[in-house]
């Protein structure tokens, strides 16, 4: 039965894609994100010592607080929806849409898992490339992968800079001209730092990159290219507009982009920041942190001690997600610790600072690549 | 001469394009991964969008609305470069044009903040007659390749099927394409100086609003954002 089911999706390829695709949005990226809104709140409440929200329930049903994201949907809902006189009715509209819908279809990139080997789910596999049908843990396998996740993210500019401009708003204008600066500063920096990623692995596929990283933790992105590491963190940090990049938002002084958005408006642009942030969590584990791998599991098992196939793509889902949740949680603690830059600041750190030493990276990369493949 | 060339070409480009409107259906789906599955309507929805996008651009009074029309067209131009199993130019395509150029486009009309723009409808009879012209040859051309007998698909052989992809992309710039590849490299190196250049001359003082200023100076025109540094550094340091 399972096998059969599973056989119809390795030869369907399109319906396997979204099932897949719903899979990892509504099952994982949506709860994640919404998630995310509670944790952020709670945890800058824990680093500054007070409670933060803890107290939303049904009935005696606490949980620590967690139900807070379920009131936050409803509020969102609720609420009117206020479209102030002089805005720009269709591009007003569209803003929140060009926010959201790029960083969701680059989760479509992504291998959350390894290829599922139908007909031996329940067998040791020890090559799998011997397998007859697979299902990759993948939505789309494209040989340009990497540059269909550029490509895309760097539409989500859009959201930001038209949500500005449509708004017929000063400080809302000033957001949108600073989002679109920043972003497309970074984005340079963003791209040029996984250079030396790709001429390590040899692929701009995803699951190739996380392939030839292997079991191996000193084969991982993060001992290869830390450098890079550290330089396209920093950058995508920057793309997702949050502290200490959140000059588009500057709620002291400007509210951000979105401040004639009401309701479930704003509530899109305030999900799409969190997507973006656990897609961001994602880039990286699958270009630094070894993707879907776990020390030492090999397809077989762990060394000589042989797991079912099944089991070995539960663990590599499992280290996938957990390694996604750790970086998700990084990345609150930086925006919690660390305070806002200058404009200024900002610029001279894009373009002065990182945008060299990505470049160096690449020519020392290059450099020890040919050297290590003999010159050739 | 130019005029062969080009009619060539175009003729050329929508013929590949129809024959493969009429041939991806014969591609098993499951040699394919999601991203090649292009079924024959694609080529019409894709198609439509272009079209649509680039009279929508030219059409526009809003700035901000042409500009995103024109987005939505080379969007559109990418899918078509998708069909084509030109993957790597279609990501290319959105990445540079809609991605950088068209982001820099609203960048500098946020900037500018013009109002609506009149249409302009008082050209000269010359401009109306290159323009009738242009108009009745596309659609000689376009007649010519729909009603062809033979059609156009014989005009073309379908490519390779590492046809497009990076490394191919890669191989192709190293070896025979090496020349004009870095001749083009040169040529944008030297536009990136002149920008430099050309903006150097005019704001003599490379400054920031964010800078603390003189006693002085009155701090009325201390904007916290790129356009208000700009301004103070074009009033000339007092």
């Amino acid at each position: 039965m399972t096998d059969s089911i599973l056989m119809f999706l390795a030869e369907h390829t399109a319906v396997a894609a979204l099932l897949k695709l719903l899979l990892l949005v509504l099952g994982f990226v949506m709860p994640l994100a919404s998630l995310s809104t509670w944790a952020e709140r709670r945890q800058s409440a824990m680093m500054q010592d007070r409670l933060g929200p803890n107290r939303a329930n049904i009935g005696p049903v606490k949980l620590w607080g967690i139900l807070h994201f379920v009131a936050d949907a409803i509020k969102m809902m609720f609420k009117e929806d206020v479209v102030p006189a002089k805005v720009d009715r269709f591009l007003f509209a569209l803003a929140p849409v060009m926010a959201i819908a790029p960083v969701l279809i680059t989760f479509a990139v992504v291998p959350f898992g390894p290829d599922l080997c139908v007909g031996q789910v329940l067998s040791v596999v020890t090559d799998p490339t011997t397998c007859k049908a697979t299902i990759p843990l993948q939505v789309a396998r494209m040989d340009v992968g990497m540059l269909f996740y550029f490509a895309l993210a760097s539409l989500a500019v859009y959201g930001t800079t038209l949500a500005g401009w449509a708004s017929y708003n000063k400080w809302s204008l000033l957001g949108g001209l600073r989002a679109s600066s920043q972003m497309m500063s970074y984005e340079v920096c963003m791209g040029l730092s996984l250079m030396g990623a790709f001429l390590v692995y040899g692929s701009l596929e995803p699951n190739a990159i996380v392939t030839a990283q292997g079991s191996n933790i000193l084969n991982w992105g993060i001992f290869t290219q830390p450098l890079a590491f550290v330089l396209f963190f920093t950058a995508a940090i920057a793309e997702t507009k949050r502290a200490p990049f959140d000059l588009p938002e500057g709620e002291p002084e400007l509210i951000g982009y979105f401040v004639e958005y009401s309701g479930m408006r704003f509530g899109i642009f305030f999900l799409a920041e969190f997507i973006e942030t656990i897609f961001l969590a994602a880039i990286v584990t699958t270009v630094f942190l070894g993707g879907w791998q776990v020390p030492g599991l090999d397809s077989s098992g762990f060394g000589s001690f042989h797991l079912p196939h099944l089991a070995v793509v539960l663990l590599q889902v499992v280290a996938w997600s957990l390694k996604i949740l750790f970086l998700c949680w990084l990345q609150l603690l930086i925006r919690w610790t660390l305070p806002r830059f200058r404009p200024d600041q900002l610029m001279r750190l894009g373009w002065k600072q990182l945008l060299p030493l990505s470049l160096l990276n690449i020519i020392i990369t290059a450099a020890v690549v040919l050297w290590r493949s003999g010159g050739k | 001469m130019i005029a062969v060339a080009t009619s060539d070409f175009a003729s050329l480009d929508l013929g590949s394009l129809l024959m493969q409107a009429a041939q991806v259906q014969a591609v098993p789906a499951s040699s394919l991964t999601p991203a090649g599955w292009t079924p024959a309507w694609a080529f019409w929805i894709l198609s439509a969008l272009v079209v649509v996008g680039a009279i929508s651009t030219i059409s526009q009074r809003s700035l901000i609305s042409a500009v995103m029309s024109l987005v939505a067209t080379f969007f559109g131009l990418a899918g078509l470069y998708a069909t084509l199993s030109a993957h790597f130019l279609a990501a290319i395509q959105v990445l540079v044009y809609a991605g950088a150029i068209m982001v820099l486009f609203v960048f500098v009309i946020m900037v500018l903040n013009r109002d609506e723009v009149e249409r302009v409808s008082d050209r000269g009879l010359l401009d109306k007659a290159i323009g009738a012209g242009a108009l009745v040859y596309l659609a000689v051309r376009l007649g010519e390749v729909i009603a062809s007998p033979v059609g156009p698909v014989s005009r073309m052989s379908k490519p390779a099927p590492e046809f497009g992809t990076v490394a191919k992309i890669g191989e192709y710039f190293f070896t025979e394409f090496l020349f004009p590849f870095e001749a083009i490299s040169i040529l944008l190196i030297i536009a990136v100086i002149g920008a430099v250049v050309v903006a150097r001359t005019v704001v003599s003082r490379p400054t920031t609003s964010y800078e603390v200023p003189n006693a002085a100076s009155g701090s009325a025109e201390g904007g916290d954002d790129h356009a208000g540094g700009d301004a103070h550094g074009a009033h000339g340091g007092h």
